[in-house]
């Protein structure tokens, strides 16, 4: 237990193939709900667009114990698990919360001041970006430390050495983003395993956020259809307009059983019956469905709404741009597809 | 949560593999697909083999034959099952995955000990007389008449889609028995002896040209009192029951063979040019479609598909069997289902390329991909259609007002 107000952390005796999320699980993401739902709720998300990271909200979220769940106990930490991360970052991506909040909890293990919320980290992570788009990353300008993901290691640029960024006109009215003339070598804070380590548990996160976002995206157009009346009925009631909403909720639970799936598998490979399923297979699949389904829900949300979707003052752009965001970090649908096909040649032959 | 395999599930698994390993390749390969004699005896004598070695019944209570075994080693069961390649259970899925349940649940104990015990050897075979020609999605609105004197109900009525009815020894039946009460008030589950006069089964081609769907006409046929599983105008519960099977674990270990057939497709294309259609010409500077990074992307997302399905398939099964009552998810898991196999039995057609215009002999692989990607038709139909689903969905679980 971090402090009184951080996440419990009880010992729950193991059940067998049960999917429920026990009363740690549920107690952190009530937690995080009432706290995103308090401090920086949907209803007024447009006066977030253009401001810097608000630290107080931040810290509360440090506080809460967000950066540092996976850390063992004797290290400040919850001493929780993927699994626990991903409930909780779920709700983040639901919420739309603003900041580099995967790469901060990835960071917490080698950079002091990022579990605690002191220190924005940010990151990029090599194996998955590509020629130029390595230099361009998301808060830059608001970053303590930059964390870099190469095939030998886990690399920290720390603020200092870091050249000041350019800011570009950013898609996600709520994510601004930056591009470095060039990155520094960095300190080598982890070796390869750790890097490795770092890509799965942070391909999980963010699949877990973009799960939030199709959930979110689901619940906005499910509210719209509801209320919305044409023809002088709520449409709805109209099987064209249902059929949308079923494929969105088949998308979401499709997401969440694999990003869980993903995440129990992040934590231990061999418990979660992973056999034929090693942790970065899972992550992939988690990763592919979460992107997709996010994508799809809020264009479709957009499309619920009708002219209303289309507009700047609703919520289904801001959930449009931020699965963008989230698609083209720790690997897109296509990249992780192709990782999966790999995996299956390999088994075939 | 807590995803995973006890030991003894694991020890279990390993029993299972070894009994497949050596039962499945002594059972031999199937017969001819038009030899339904042959099938029918292909497919009770596994049911045989099975129970004598203590796989009949796993989900059914010990006491009443099965194996009462936990969700987790059914599951286990059904991934090796799939893994090793074993027969389909065919003529014994009604059987052993509806009507055995719902005696199970419905039954009175004279029936269940009259019929478990023989659908779990393989001994009796039996049909689902549920749809009618006006009554389909609608299934409620059924017409199919029993009137009682005495002892006894008097059946006159059409059923339609009664899978392998004429190789049936029973049908659980669903008739009219008051039609002045609302449509859901006056339905009654019966258990209808196929072999008598007044029953009278046709076969249905379908457009994968097999006949396994049939019309039974009924003329007069004759149920006693005493085959009625629950109360009479009770039927539409009892109906439940059984519908609850086949939108919950039913499905499962058609779920799991989407797996190998992944795989099947994946060596299909490490083998295959490309088609004559993509201009490359066969010969020396053909390449394997595996080469076309689309087309490795495309079965790399099928892959994500099917293996987030058996999870969302575990979830459903345990929530279900946690709860007791069936999981909401029961809709979401047989939509995606049918629909990721069509998806699958679609790319194989094109992977064979022009092979699929005519194929060399009737049982060939080729004529198997073929008669799959027909047959995976039916799967967005029987059941509750994709567009049942969808309402279903739709107003159960998001609460959308009903209407049209």
């Amino acid at each position: 237990m971090k402090s009184s107000e951080g996440f419990a952390v009880e010992t729950v005796a193991p059940s067998i193939m049960d999917f429920r999320l026990d009363d740690t699980q549920l107690g952190l993401q009530e937690t995080i709900q009432r706290l995103c739902a308090s401090r920086a709720g949907l209803d007024r998300i447009g006066e977030r667009e253009g401001l810097p990271i608000d630290r107080t909200f931040w810290n509360d979220l440090a506080q809460l114990g967000t950066f540092s769940l996976l850390l063992p106990e004797r290290n400040g930490g919850a001493g929780l698990g993927v699994v626990e991360a991903a409930v909780v970052f779920e709700q983040l991506g639901s919420y739309l919360t603003t900041g580099p909040l995967t790469w901060t909890l990835l960071a917490a293990s080698h950079v002091a001041g990022a579990a605690t919320g002191d220190l924005l980290v940010g990151g990029i992570d090599e194996a998955t970006t590509f020629g130029d788009d390595r230099l361009v990353v998301e808060h830059a300008a608001d970053l303590d430390a930059l964390l870099v993901l190469r095939s030998d290691g886990v690399f920290l640029c720390a603020g200092d050495d870091l050249t000041r960024p350019h800011e570009l006109a950013a898609l996600d009215p709520l994510t601004p983003v930056g591009r470095f003339d060039a990155l520094p070598e960095g300190d080598r804070v982890g070796d390869a395993p750790a890097a490795r380590h770092m890509r799965i548990v942070g391909t999980a996160l963010s699949a877990a956020t973009l799960l939030g976002v199709s959930a979110r995206a689901l619940e906005v157009a499910r509210t719209y259809a509801l209320e919305r009346e044409q023809f002088g009925v709520p449409i709805g009631s109209f099987q064209a307009v249902k059929h949308i909403l079923a494929d969105m909720y088949v998308r979401t639970v499709m997401a969440r059983s694999a990003v869980y799936a993903a995440a129990a598998v992040a934590d231990d490979p061999v418990a979660a019956g992973a056999g034929v399923d090693p942790p970065e297979r899972a992550v992939a699949i988690a990763k592919f469905l979460a992107g997709e389904a996010a994508i799809a829900n809020a264009s479709a949300a957009i499309q619920v709404l009708g002219g209303m979707g289309f507009t700047w003052e609703m919520l289904p752009h801001y959930l449009l741009k931020r699965a963008w965001v989230l698609e083209h970090a720790f690997g897109t649908s296509d990249t992780h597809a192709l990782t999966l096909a790999t995996a299956l040649e390999r088994d075939v032959r | 949560m807590d995803l995973r395999y006890s030991a003894d599930d694991e020890a279990f698994r390993s029993e299972v593999r070894t009994w497949l390993s050596s039962a499945v390749p002594r059972h031999g390969p199937p017969p001819p697909t038009d030899d339904w004699p042959a099938r029918r005896s292909y497919e009770t004598g596994w049911q045989r083999e099975l129970h004598d070695a203590g796989y009949a019944g796993l989900a059914w209570p010990a006491e009443l034959g099965g194996r009462g075994l936990p969700v987790s080693q059914q599951l286990v069961y059904l991934e090796e099952y799939a893994a090793a390649g074993a027969p389909y259970i065919g003529v014994n899925f009604v059987g052993t995955m509806h009507a055995g349940p719902t005696l199970i649940a419905e039954g009175t104990d004279d029936q269940r000990r009259q019929h478990l015990p023989r659908i779990l050897r393989g001994e009796s075979v039996w049909c689902q007389g549920f749809s009618e020609p006006h009554a389909g999605s609608d299934l409620a609105s059924l017409r199919t008449r029993a009137e009682r004197f005495g002892d006894e109900y008097v059946v006159t009525g059409q059923k339609i889609w009664s899978t392998r009815a004429h190789v049936a020894d029973y049908c659980e039946l669903l008739v009219r028995t008051d039609p002045h009460a609302a449509k859901h008030k006056g339905i009654t589950w019966l258990i209808l002896d196929m072999h008598q006069p007044g029953v009278e089964v046709k076969q249905i081609r379908t457009i994968d040209g097999d006949s396994h769907f049939c019309e039974v006409f009924l003329d007069e046929a004759r149920v006693p009192v005493a085959n009625r599983v629950g109360a009479e105008n009770d039927g539409w519960r009892v109906t439940n029951v059984t519908l609850r099977f086949e939108r919950g674990t039913a499905f499962a270990q058609h779920i799991i063979t989407l797996r190998s057939q992944v795989r099947k497709l994946v060596a299909l294309a490490l083998a295959m040019a490309p088609s004559a259609g993509s201009g490359a010409g066969s010969g020396a500077g053909a390449v394997a479609a595996w080469d076309d990074p689309g087309l490795r992307r495309r079965l790399g997302g099928l892959d994500a598909n099917v293996e987030a399905l058996w999870r969302m398939t575990q979830m459903c099964i345990s929530e279900a069997d946690s709860t007791g009552a069936p999981s909401p998810l029961g809709s979401a898991v047989k939509l995606r289902y049918s629909e990721l196999g069509q998806e699958l039995a679609e790319l194989a057609m094109r992977l064979t390329g022009r092979g699929v215009v005519a194929t060399a002999a009737p049982d060939d692989a080729v004529a198997e991909t073929v008669c799959d990607y027909l047959w995976s038709f039916q799967s967005t139909i029987a059941a509750g259609t994709s567009q049942i689903q969808r309402n279903l969905i739709a107003e159960r679980i998001l609460g959308m007002p009903k209407g049209r």
